[in-house]
């Protein structure tokens, strides 16, 4: 992953990218132990250009491309990873890119959500997955539990949350 | 050691050492989901099918023992010298099948510069997936 780092941090130097942090199972793996996950989650800010946001992705692939990344689908691989860049879709993810906690991967360095942040953008994606992730963080008291009240509650997820509790912790099932 | 105290000395590991563990992880993922050979026998090939198809199971098992990363080189060694043998001493094919974004798609090799680049000698794991284009594999 050294050299997947590097080239998104050239590419970020390059002005192709702006800023950016580690999501998905990868950060979470900043917290937790390590599990078993092929492919790097990049939240990423597009930079924009005089007349509005860039909301295309294709300057992305052009550069990777044009330096020999291998498409697939979705994906790009860098590295010997396939990695997904996924532009900031609302302000929770906003708040987690602005907010990332700076590390380093053998000497690179890079960012990677809180803990907080990405319960919450867990939360919100809701898939089963996300849900024993999050479990994970609960379990192992790998979160703040008043800091991540406090995202979601700005977030606009309480009532998602108040659900994820009753199935989950307090051993309401359906 | 009891699985919460495994789980806390992994999770207690820095960020490059656990990414280390998930690079093991992704390869052993990929290796065990995804790649199944087959050989195809030449026009004129004579080999009986009972013979091909053990020469096939051995040569699966090489595969996935190389692909999960154990002996540094053995298996790749073994694997490559049997399927280039095939390849020489057949003029047949060897397919690989392979699961990709949910579908199983194949690719045929015919030509031994073509395998080398696959498994031959200081190739890795690595650039066998992207050879056949399965990166994304198995997710």
């Amino acid at each position: 992953m050294k050299a997947t780092l590097q080239a998104i941090n050239q590419m970020q130097a390059d002005g192709v990218i702006g800023k950016y942090a580690i999501g998905g199972a990868v950060g979470a793996t900043f917290y937790l132990e390590p599990a078993a996950t092929i492919d790097l989650d990049i939240f990423v800010v597009l930079p924009t250009r005089s007349g509005g946001l860039l909301l295309s992705l294709s300057p992305i692939y052009e550069y990777l491309k044009s330096r020999g990344g291998n498409v697939l689908d979705e994906y790009i691989e860098i590295g010997g990873w396939p990695v997904q860049f996924l532009p900031l879709s609302n302000d929770l993810e906003t708040e987690a890119v602005e907010q990332a906690v700076s590390t380093n991967v053998e000497g690179v360095r890079t960012w990677v959500m809180s803990a907080e942040h990405l319960v919450a953008i867990a939360l919100r994606t809701g898939r089963s997955k996300d849900h024993t992730r999050i479990l994970q963080f609960l379990e192992q008291d790998a979160v703040d539990r008043q800091q991540l009240e406090s995202i979601i509650g700005r977030s606009g997820l309480t009532a998602t949350w108040q659900e994820f509790k009753r199935r989950y912790l307090e051993g309401h099932h359906e | 050691m009891s699985k919460p105290k495994l789980r806390a000395r992994l999770s207690s590991l820095s960020f490059s050492e656990k990414v280390k563990i998930l690079e093991k992880l992704r390869d052993r993922s990929l290796a065990l989901a995804v790649v199944r050979v087959y050989l195809d026998s030449g026009p004129s090939d004579l080999t009986p099918d009972l013979e091909r198809q053990k020469l096939q199971r051995d040569l699966q098992k090489y595969l996935i023992s190389y692909l999960k990363g154990g002996a540094p080189s053995a298996p790749r060694s073994a694997f490559y010298a049997l399927t280039r043998a095939w390849l020489e001493g057949h003029r047949g094919r060897i397919r690989f099948e392979f699961e990709a974004n949910g579908q199983t798609r194949s690719k045929e090799v015919t030509a031994v510069e073509e395998l080398g680049n696959l498994v031959g000698p200081d190739q890795t794991p690595q650039t066998f997936f992207r050879g056949l284009g399965a990166s994304r594999g198995a997710s």
